[in-house]
């Protein structure tokens, strides 16, 4: 039974190498997603009347399309419309995933700033802050805490939805399991590996990032 | 640099793709909002064990990748059980599962977050406990449950595009397979986006305003 497994433990190095991937792709591109999101859901907010209808625009279209679209779009209809050759896949897929979570997260900072009452901002201009101060010391400190459920349960599906990469043959972790099954024809001990590494890791993190929300709510209390 | 007539041409092609997208979402919101009930309902009310299985159940789904997932229904299921489905119908009972474990999920909040006071009510006016649930505890979980169901049916409709990595012939698959052929790689997938998009951002806009329309006020 175990047996079936030995495939696994014999491409342990190959598969580490492939996670490596995978964790580098999901870092750039929650980073990249959460300064656009940040840019974005500020820019709706505070940006006037036709700032935020342009982005709401930009954001609803970005939702509208289903990211493995987006993803294969960006790696073979981009480099044509720019012109570039050798456009790096893994490139490809860091920018559709940060594109991609940044118009989900414009719209959940939008609903944070959203939430910290007008009050805060005016009694912030009222001391003399500027506009500038009052908004990065008072509304986004209460806002960021507001934040960070929604926020945390979208880093939680750019993990899962990272395995599209494979699609655009980014070397991740799903990419290298296929190629893995596709030499050996062991659909089974491969992919089982795979769901319960997914499972434990996905859980793992999702309750990490529980723990540090339930560790600071308290600060972002209305 | 964008040949507009490749674009244009792009459209009928993807036609057929696109009614396999649109029936693969009709037929597995209606079955997966059934399952999703239940394994509400079974959480909320079974027995402590089925109640922690349809938990464990739910979670397996909802936190391992969509694609994973039907990647192993597609190859593992038929070799280590020798069921062998077609591919639609595999993609379809992937999704299924998948959609029901985040609508139950949903669904278990909303049914929850009816105060208890309502069934007590419902029962000491002489309504059994199917009646209470159903005349109820539902009507009022429902409007609770709504705007997140319509967005899960949104959300469904743009993950079908996954099931093209495994030969069934959606409106992704067939964008895929007309890129190969003509090589307007760049009119081929702006057109897909775009059919995607005009479907799509209509029914986002809709989930938007129910959303407001339903917000609850304590």
């Amino acid at each position: 039974m175990f047996d079936a497994f030995a495939i696994v433990r014999a491409n342990l190095a190959f598969l580490a190498s492939a996670l490596l991937v995978t964790i580098e792709l999901n870092v750039a591109s929650i980073a990249l997603a959460l300064v656009l999101g940040a840019v974005m859901g500020i820019g709706r907010v505070y940006g006037g009347r036709w700032v935020d209808r342009g982005l709401g625009f930009v954001i609803d279209v970005v939702r509208s399309i289903p990211i493995l679209v987006i993803m294969v779009w960006v790696f073979f209809g981009l480099p044509l419309l720019l012109g570039l050759t050798n456009f790096p896949a893994f490139l490809a897929g860091v920018l559709a995933l940060g594109v991609h979570s940044g118009a989900y997260i414009a719209e959940i900072v939008r609903g944070g700033l959203g939430s910290v009452r007008a009050g805060q901002m005016h009694a912030a201009l009222a001391l003399g802050m500027s506009w500038r101060q009052a908004v990065g010391r008072i509304i986004l400190p209460q806002a960021a805490i507001r934040m960070m459920p929604p926020l945390n349960t979208r880093i939680v599906r750019n993990i899962k939805d990272s395995v599209l990469a494979s699609t655009i043959a980014v070397q991740e972790l799903f990419w290298a399991a296929n190629l893995l099954e596709g030499e050996t024809a062991k659909p089974f001990p491969i992919y089982t590996t795979l769901m319960v590494f997914y499972f434990i890791m996905i859980v793992t993190i999702a309750r990490v990032l529980d723990r540090v929300y339930v560790a600071v709510a308290a600060r972002g209390a209305a | 640099m964008f040949y507009w007539p490749a674009f244009f041409e792009a459209f009928p092609a993807l036609l057929p793709g696109l009614m396999v997208t649109i029936e693969l979402t009709v037929l597995v919101m209606p079955c997966a909002l059934i399952v999703a009930l239940s394994l509400a309902l079974a959480r909320l009310y079974a027995p402590r064990p089925a109640a922690r299985m349809a938990t464990g159940w739910v979670e397996f789904w909802r936190t391992t990748p969509l694609l994973l997932q039907l990647y192993w229904l597609y190859y593992v299921m038929p070799s280590e059980t020798g069921i062998l489905l077609p591919g639609f119908a595999t993609v379809a009972f992937g999704l299924v599962c998948n959609v029901s474990a985040f609508l139950s999920e949903n669904f278990r909040a909303g049914i929850a977050s009816i105060r208890p006071g309502q069934r007590h009510a419902g029962l000491a006016l002489g309504m059994s406990e199917r009646q209470a649930f159903f005349r109820v505890v539902m009507p009022q979980a429902w409007s609770r449950v709504m705007p997140e169901t319509a967005s899960m049916w949104v959300e469904l409709f743009k993950e079908t595009s996954l099931v093209s990595t495994l030969a069934v012939a959606d409106v992704t698959y067939h964008a895929l397979a007309l890129r190969t052929e003509n090589y307007r790689t760049l009119e081929v997938l702006t057109a897909l986006a775009l059919s995607y998009l005009v479907l799509a951002y209509p029914q986002a806009k809709f989930c938007d305003w129910l959303y407001r329309r339903h917000r609850v006020r304590e």
